[in-house]
C-alpha cells in the first residue's frame, strides 16, 4: 500500500510537470503520441569493471567496451562503466575474487577459471561435449541454466549475466599429424581447464601456459601442441608459422560462453532503470559477440587456407576416446560432490533432447549446404 | 565541459525524458506465440529501460492493419513500427526476400553473421526507399519440411502432389511437379484431413503441433530447405525514427537486439520437447530424398539467378549473400559442422 500510494503522487507531480513544461512541445503525427517531457531524477554511478581479458583478443574486449557504451547512451551518460583489462587492477584469473569483494562492481570473465571454487560454475563456460551456442543459450535463458548458476553465484555475493559467445573453438594447432589416437601418446600439448583433464587421461602430457609464453614454447618444441580458440584469435599469434596441422572439432569448447559478473550490493544499490540497462546490455553484447566470431573466423579461415594451413579432422578414434573420458571426468565428479550431480543430470537431460531435435532440421541443412 | 562538471557531482541531476506511445502493427496472430510474442519482448524492454515512458502497443496481423500490409502501414506513419517479415513484400521489391530467408540461403548463424559483415548496411540502403529502418526481429531457426500423408521416398512422389507451401518454396516445389496451395492457417488442417491437400508445410515442431498436423499427416520431414533460418524484422518509421531522443533510440536498438535473440532462444528451448512428443505419438520423423534436395537445390539457384540477370540491385545483394554462404560454410563446415555430426546422435539416445 505505501507503494502503491507513493507512486501515486510521483505519478501526479510527474504529469503537472509534463503540462507546464510541454506547452509548446506538441509532437504528434507519424511520431506518435508524445507528452512530455517530464521531469525525473537520477544518480551519476561510475563502476569499474575488471575483465580477464585484454585488447589482444579484440572482440572479446569489443565486447566488453560495447556492453560499457550501451550502458552509457541507455542511461543518458549518467551510469558508466569503466573496463580494465586483466592485470591492470585485477590479475585477469581474479576477476571473481574483485567482485565478490567489491574491489569493483562488475567483471567480465569466463566462470570455468573458477572451478576450483566450485566445480558446478564450469557448466556456465562449456563442458567437453557440451552445447552448442544456441542450445547453451535456450538453456540459460529458457531451460533453467541460469538459475542453477545464479545459485551457484549467490556464494560469493555475485550476480551473473550471460553476454558472449566465442562459439565453437577450434582442436589447436599440432606440430606434427595426427593420425590417430596413439599419436597423442607423451605429446606435451598446451590446454587448460577440462579439456586438459580429459587429454591427461588420454596420454598427454598437460601444460599450462599464458597466452604470451604459447608461440616460443611451440616454436622451440618445448610445446608439441596447442589450443587457443579459432582462427581469428589464432592468426594473430601466428601460431601458422610454426605447423600447419590445424586441427578440428575443440571438442572442450563446443561453445564458450562469456559472463558479466556483478557485486550483489553495487547491483542493489543501481536504480531499476540501471540495472534494466545492465541486463539488456549484456544480452546485446550475448548476441552480437557470437556474429562477430562467426564473422571474423569466416575471413580468417580463408586466409590461413590462403598461407598453406590443412585444417583437419581429428581421427574417429581419438573422438571415441575423448567422449569416454570425457563421460568419466564428469561422473567421477559428480561422485564427489551432489551439487554437481544434480547440475550434471540436468545438463545432460537438456543436451540429449536438444541434440535430438538439432540432429532433424539444422544438422541436414547445414550438412547439405554446398561451400 | 560545463554538462560534464554538472554530472560530477555524485547528487541526482534534474533530467526530461518525454512520454512516447508507439502502436506497432504485427504480420502475426497471437497463435504464433513466440514469433508474436517478440514484439511483447521488445516493448516491454523498451518500457523497462524508459522507467515506463517510451510505451509501445503491439496489435495482432488484423487488428489495425492486415497481417500482409504491415510494411505499407509503417513507411505511411499508420503505425510507427511493425515486425514482420521481409519476403512478404517481394511484389515491391525483389530483393526484400534477403531479409528473410530464400531457399538454400543462410542459416542462423551465418545471417546473423552476414548482418554484422555487409548484410545490414545493404539492406539499410533496401529499407531506405521505403522510408524505413531496419533493425533484427528475431530467427525461427532451420523450418521443417512439412507434414505428408503417404511416406516421400523420392522425387517422383511429389509429381501431382497437393501442397500447402507459400512463398519462394512454393515456386521451387511448382517446378517440381507438386500442385502448390495457398490456405490460411485455420483452413489447413480440415483440408489435409479430408484430403483436399496432401501435404503442407508450417514451422517446426512446437508451432506445429499446435495445429495437430501429427494426427492426419503422420510423415513429417526435414529440412524445410526454403526457409533455413529466417529472419524477423522490426521496421521503424524514419520519421518517427528521428523525433525520438537518442536515448530511445538506443532503447529500441539494444531491446531488438535482445528480442531477436530470445525468439531464436525460445524455438531452441520449446521445439526440443515438441519433437520428443511427437515421436512419443508415432510420427515418422525422415529427411527428404536425396533426390528431391538436389532438385530443389539446383531449381533455387535457377531461378534466383534469373532474376538476378533481370534486376541489377538484386543481382548486387544475391552475390553478396551466396559468397558469405559459400565462405561461412567452409567456417562452419569444420569446427561446428564435425562436432555436431559427432556430438549429436550419440549423445541424443
Amino acid at each position: 500500500m505505501m507503494n502503491d500510494l507513493g507512486t501515486m503522487k510521483r505519478r501526479d507531480f510527474l504529469k503537472t510537470t509534463a503540462v507546464t513544461a510541454a506547452a509548446g512541445a506538441a509532437l504528434v503525427g507519424c511520431g506518435g503520441e508524445t507528452e512530455g517531457p517530464a521531469v525525473q531524477t537520477q544518480p551519476t554511478v561510475r563502476w569499474q569493471l575488471a575483465s580477464s581479458y585484454t585488447q589482444a583478443v579484440d572482440i572479446l574486449w569489443g565486447n566488453i567496451t560495447g556492453l560499457a557504451e550501451r550502458v552509457s547512451q541507455l542511461t543518458d551518460g549518467r551510469f558508466t562503466i569503466r573496463p580494465f583489462q586483466g592485470g591492470e587492477i585485477v590479475p585477469g584469473l581474479g576477476v571473481l575474487d574483485a567482485v565478490q569483494n567489491g574491489t569493483v562492481q562488475a567483471g567480465q570473465t569466463a566462470s570455468y577459471y573458477y572451478k576450483g571454487k566450485n566445480p558446478v560454475l564450469a557448466f556456465d563456460t562449456a563442458i567437453p561435449f557440451g552445447l552448442t551456442p544456441r542450445q547453451h543459450n535456450a538453456w540459460m535463458y529458457h531451460g533453467g541454466g541460469s538459475d542453477l548458476i545464479g545459485s551457484a553465484y549467490a556464494d560469493f555475493n555475485v550476480l551473473h549475466f550471460p553476454c558472449g559467445n566465442t562459439g565453437a573453438q577450434m582442436g589447436g594447432w599440432f606440430r606434427r599429424e595426427i593420425n590417430s589416437l596413439s599419436d597423442l601418446r607423451g605429446l606435451k600439448m598446451r590446454i587448460p581447464g577440462l579439456g586438459g583433464e580429459v587429454m591427461s587421461r588420454l596420454g598427454v602430457t598437460v601444460q599450462v601456459l599464458n597466452p604470451g609464453e604459447i608461440y616460443t614454447a611451440l616454436e622451440r618444441g618445448a610445446l608439441d601442441a596447442a589450443e587457443w580458440v579459432g582462427p581469428y584469435d589464432d592468426e594473430k599469434l601466428g601460431f601458422h608459422k610454426v605447423t600447419r596441422n590445424y586441427y578440428y572439432p575443440g571438442w572442450w569448447e563446443p561453445s564458450a560462453s562469456i559472463a558479466l559478473l556483478v557485486n550483489r550490493q553495487a547491483y542493489d544499490a543501481l536504480p531499476p532503470t540501471y540495472q534494466e540497462a545492465l541486463m539488456t546490455a549484456a544480452a546485446e553484447a550475448n548476441s552480437t559477440m557470437l556474429a562477430r566470431y562467426d564473422a571474423r573466423n569466416t575471413e580468417a579461415l580463408v586466409r590461413l587456407i590462403d598461407q598453406g594451413v590443412t585444417p583437419k579432422p581429428f581421427p574417429d578414434d581419438l573422438m571415441e576416446a575423448s567422449l569416454t573420458a570425457a563421460r568419466e571426468v564428469l561422473d567421477e565428479q559428480a561422485a564427489a560432490l551432489p551439487e554437481y550431480a544434480a547440475m550434471l543430470s540436468a545438463y545432460r537431460q537438456w543436451r540429449t533432447e536438444s541434440f535430438r531435435w538439432f540432429t532433424t532440421a539444422e544438422q541436414t541443412y547445414a550438412r547439405f549446404l554446398p561451400a | 565541459m560545463n554538462r560534464r562538471s554538472f554530472l560530477k557531482p555524485s547528487a541526482p541531476y534534474i533530467q526530461t525524458a518525454p512520454t512516447v506511445r508507439w502502436r506497432l502493427a504485427s504480420s502475426f496472430s497471437r497463435s504464433l506465440d513466440t514469433i508474436y510474442g517478440a514484439a511483447e519482448v521488445l516493448a516491454e524492454r523498451v518500457s523497462a529501460l524508459t522507467d515506463g515512458k517510451f510505451q509501445i502497443r503491439a496489435y495482432p496481423g488484423g487488428e489495425i492493419v492486415p497481417g500482409l500490409g504491415v510494411l505499407d502501414a509503417v513507411q505511411q506513419g499508420t503505425t510507427q513500427i511493425g515486425h514482420t517479415a521481409g519476403y512478404y513484400y517481394i511484389g515491391k521489391n525483389p530483393a526484400l526476400a534477403f531479409d528473410t530467408s530464400v531457399p538454400f540461403g543462410l542459416n542462423v548463424h551465418q545471417y546473423n553473421a552476414w548482418l554484422q559483415a555487409s548484410g545490414m548496411d545493404l539492406l539499410r540502403s533496401l529499407f531506405a526507399d521505403f522510408n524505413v529502418i531496419n533493425l533484427p526481429g528475431g530467427n525461427t531457426g532451420v523450418q521443417m519440411g512439412g507434414w505428408f500423408r503417404e511416406p516421400i521416398e523420392s522425387l517422383s512422389d511429389m509429381q501431382g502432389l497437393k501442397m500447402r507451401i507459400p512463398g519462394m518454396g512454393g515456386k521451387v516445389m511448382d517446378e517440381l511437379g507438386v500442385t502448390v496451395q495457398v490456405l490460411a492457417s485455420g483452413d489447413i488442417y480440415p483440408a489435409l484431413e479430408r484430403g483436399t491437400i496432401d501435404a503442407t508445410e508450417w514451422t517446426g515442431p512446437y508451432d506445429d503441433e499446435k495445429l495437430g498436423f501429427f494426427k492426419v499427416a503422420p510423415h513429417y520431414y526435414y529440412p524445410g530447405w526454403w526457409e533455413p533460418g529466417p529472419g524477423l524484422s522490426f521496421y521503424i518509421n524514419q520519421q518517427a525514427w528521428d523525433q525520438l531522443p537518442s536515448t530511445y533510440q538506443h532503447a529500441l536498438t539494444a531491446a531488438a537486439e535482445q528480442a531477436s535473440l530470445d525468439m531464436v532462444n525460445k524455438y531452441d528451448a520449446k521445439n526440443p520437447p515438441a519433437l520428443r512428443r511427437l515421436l512419443d505419438q508415432g510420427v515418422q520423423v525422415t529427411p527428404f530424398p536425396e533426390d528431391l534436395m538436389q532438385a530443389a537445390y539446383e531449381t533455387s539457384i535457377a531461378l534466383m539467378e534469373q532474376e538476378a540477370s533481370a534486376d541489377p540491385a538484386y543481382a548486387r545483394i544475391y552475390r553478396d549473400y551466396m559468397d558469405w554462404r559459400a565462405a561461412t560454410a567452409r567456417w562452419l563446415g569444420t569446427t561446428h559442422q564435425t562436432y555436431a555430426n559427432f556430438a549429436f546422435e550419440r549423445l541424443s539416445v
